[in-house]
């Protein structure tokens, strides 16, 4: 008896903590924004994205952390938390039967659903301004 | 007024037990933060070696005892308090060794 009562407020505060995180709107962890920006400031130091500015004036690293953090502030409005984690785990599911599949590196994102290829292809326009065109289904 | 005191044991029983649960948790690294270690191992070794050609031996268990390596040398917690600085333009001596450390266990480098 006394273990019912000790067990009862346990799922009632269980309870509490499901429906409060239910009903808190989604938003993106901070360790998934640090991904983002690192993403792409790599692609503007790296050099292999390009920024076109007015006078080829090259954007120093504060610029492009002030750029990077506005593509992140546009990235989540347009990219649902829950369609960025599913194509991140559906690549990793990926790269695991890439040996058993024979795939080459394309056929890994190849063999991504359409969703998870418009999410990848969001990441790379929005992200590292590269427009891949239309993703191919 | 009894059944209320009763309760504050079991409720208090539950949050520790919960913050115990989560504390155990961050001890370990993430299924996100391990999908991605493995997704960069393995997307670096598909670029490097099979743009063309698919691979000869599954490289997967590779990349997954590299992590496991890192997860070995690199605890989650020391890897969680730089990654929680966010992104940094000039990386202080601590934090540059040990995301150097972090990526080179993923590259496979000795």
């Amino acid at each position: 008896m006394k273990l019912i009562k000790t067990v009862k407020p346990f799922i009632a505060l269980l309870f509490g903590v499901v429906v409060l995180s239910g009903c808190s709107p989604e938003h993106y962890p901070p360790e998934v924004k640090t991904d983002l920006i690192s993403l792409c400031m790599e692609g503007i130091l790296s050099g292999q994205t390009n920024v076109l500015t007015d006078g080829d004036k090259a954007l120093d690293a504060s610029d492009s952390l002030r750029l990077c953090e506005f593509r992140y502030g546009e990235f989540i409005k347009k990219v649902p938390l829950a369609d960025y984690l599913a194509q991140q785990t559906h690549l990793y599911e990926s790269f695991q039967r890439a040996y058993r599949q024979k795939y080459v590196l394309e056929d890994v994102y190849n063999s991504l659903s359409p969703k998870d290829k418009e999410t990848f292809a969001t990441t790379s326009k929005i992200m590292l301004g590269l427009d891949a065109g239309e993703p191919k289904q | 007024m009894r059944k209320i005191i009763l309760s504050i044991p079991g409720a208090l029983i539950g949050f520790v037990v919960m913050m115990a649960t989560s504390h155990a948790q961050e001890q370990t690294y993430p299924q996100y933060e391990k999908e991605k270690a493995i997704i960069f191992c393995m997307t670096r070794e598909y670029l490097l070696q099979h743009q063309e050609e698919p691979a000869e031996k599954d490289l997967f268990p590779v990349c997954e005892s590299r992590f496991a390596e890192l997860e070995n040398s690199i605890p989650y917690e020391k890897y969680k308090a730089v990654r929680d600085k966010g992104y940094m333009i000039y990386k202080d001596n601590q934090s540059a060794e040990l995301l150097e450390k972090y990526f080179g266990i993923l590259m496979g480098k000795p």
